[in-house]
């Protein structure tokens, strides 16, 4: 279990040294300061809901624990532009049926990935350090995961969330030890669309089948 | 807080990109964006035989390790970190970073005590990982492409070059020179194997879960290194890529 009365006391700590941050930088526009916050607060309200499904065990069945996943992803990340990014410069150049398709599968491989992502989460305690804005569009939270079980050492993580204005914030990507969840997927898509000629449809088949095997792994 | 990460779970990344899957400045945002691989179907050659030997030996080996005892998979972590100090020290100086170079000296001096097993440290400021790679990187010296060497696993030109520099130049070895033979040559072996079994899960997950281990790696790799070189670049081009999200 996270320690969420610890990750409270953090919470409150930090945000008041990134409002003094803010303020010593001139940068102390009250909505700006509200965006920050907000983005640490959803990235804390989402570890809760996560322990609060993670709590009810065995009380819940499978379906029932994928449904709810499947919710926390859809409030909490970005999924339509997750799935786009994912694509890389090949999605402009998708057609509607393929960007459909690639969206569908995507989205399934993303749940399966996200089960697996989530558990891990769970395993370690997270605690703000610093929260900033890239621009006027991404925020960064960044904080330290510390294990629970004290296998593994320390490690920094970063919640990355889009912050467009008049939009709510939500989590775009999970970084950690410098390297970003979605950019490797990215990567990884891209270069399999190249080593196929530009071909998105293969990208499209090679998720299909990588889906296909994880649920028939996961039903065994 | 300024949080300095630990040079084992840097090497560790490096390990991860390592089994799955080189001279010049740092990264710029071209090269970021399009990846210098020339050398791609030998690479991926190699990193196929990379992944047999994972198979056939780390794999095993990693997970018969993680069935000992907590105590001892922690005090060989710590005697993997320990030893890679004498080059951070050695690279920091190099770099101008005295301070890190005095804190990875302090530290190395201090849990040598317990010849790195124990970390008598736990606690205090511990040192931001350098090896002769960002050396170069900082003195201006171009990545080079990208090239998965055999049992060495992912490098640039740059980093390759700096990891023989290290090897060479490491004081450690001097100091293990006074051990027994068996006791050098089961360092190297019994330090991968423990880097193996620390992110057990996180390599089988490139190595079994990926449409493409050796782009997955790469990816890993590269961000790993970028990551490490960050520190060198100035904020605006320390930025992570993802301007395109929002087009």
């Amino acid at each position: 279990m996270i320690g969420t009365s610890g990750f409270r006391i953090k919470q409150r700590l930090v945000m008041f040294l990134t409002a003094c941050l803010l303020i010593a930088g001139g940068l102390g526009h009250p909505a700006f300061a509200d965006r920050l916050s907000d983005a640490e607060n959803l990235v804390g309200k989402l570890i809760a809901e996560l322990e609060r499904i993670e709590a009810q065990g065995d009380s819940i069945s499978e379906e029932a624990r994928k449904k709810a996943l499947s919710g926390l992803m859809d409030s909490y990340f970005d999924v339509e532009g997750i799935t786009r990014f994912s694509a890389g410069p090949y999605w402009r150049a998708a057609s509607k049926e393929q960007r459909e398709a690639y969206s569908a599968v995507f989205r399934g491989v993303l749940l399966t990935e996200a089960s697996t992502r989530f558990q891990q989460i769970l395993n370690f305690s997270f605690t703000p350090t610093k929260v900033e804005a890239r621009g006027d569009k991404l925020i960064l939270v960044t904080g330290i995961a510390m294990d629970n079980s004290g296998e593994f050492p320390d490690t920094v993580v970063i919640w990355r969330l889009s912050a467009i204005k008049n939009a709510p914030i939500q989590i775009i990507d999970l970084e950690i030890e410098n390297i970003s969840m979605l950019k490797t997927q990215q990567d990884e898509n891209t270069a399999l669309i190249k080593r196929n000629g530009g071909d998105f449809d293969a990208l499209i088949e090679a998720m299909r089948t990588r889906f296909e095997a994880v649920k028939a792994s996961a039903s065994q | 807080m300024v949080y300095q990460p630990h040079a084992l779970k840097i090497a560790i990344a490096s390990l991860l990109a390592l089994f799955l899957t080189g001279c010049s400045a740092m990264p710029d945002s071209a090269e970021k964006s399009a990846r210098d691989d020339p050398f791609e179907d030998a690479n991926r050659a190699i990193f196929a035989f990379n992944l047999t030997v994972d198979d056939y030996a780390l794999e095993p080996a990693a997970r018969a390790l993680r069935q000992t005892p907590p105590g001892v998979q922690t005090a060989l972590r710590n005697h993997v970190e320990w030893a890679s100090l004498p080059k951070t020290a050695f690279n920091s100086a190099l770099q101008g970073k005295l301070e890190n170079a005095a804190i990875a000296t302090l530290n190395f001096a201090i849990n040598g005590l317990t010849f790195g097993l124990a970390d008598l440290m736990e606690g205090e400021e511990k040192p931001e990982f350098e090896d002769f790679g960002q050396t170069l990187a900082s003195a201006g010296i171009s990545e080079g492409p990208y090239v998965v060497a055999p049992l060495l696993g992912s490098h640039t030109g740059r980093s390759l070059v700096g990891w023989g520099v290290d090897f060479v130049t490491n004081p450690y070895g001097q100091l293990a020179a006074g051990l027994p033979a068996s006791a050098r040559n089961a360092s190297i072996p019994i330090s991968v194997t423990s880097l193996r079994a620390t992110y057990f899960d996180a390599i089988n997950d490139v190595k079994y879960n990926s449409l493409d281990p050796y782009s997955r790696a790469q990816s890993a790799f590269y961000q790993q290194r970028d990551g490490l070189l960050r520190d060198n670049l100035p904020a605006s081009e320390a930025d992570d890529g993802f301007e395109s999200f929002f087009e």
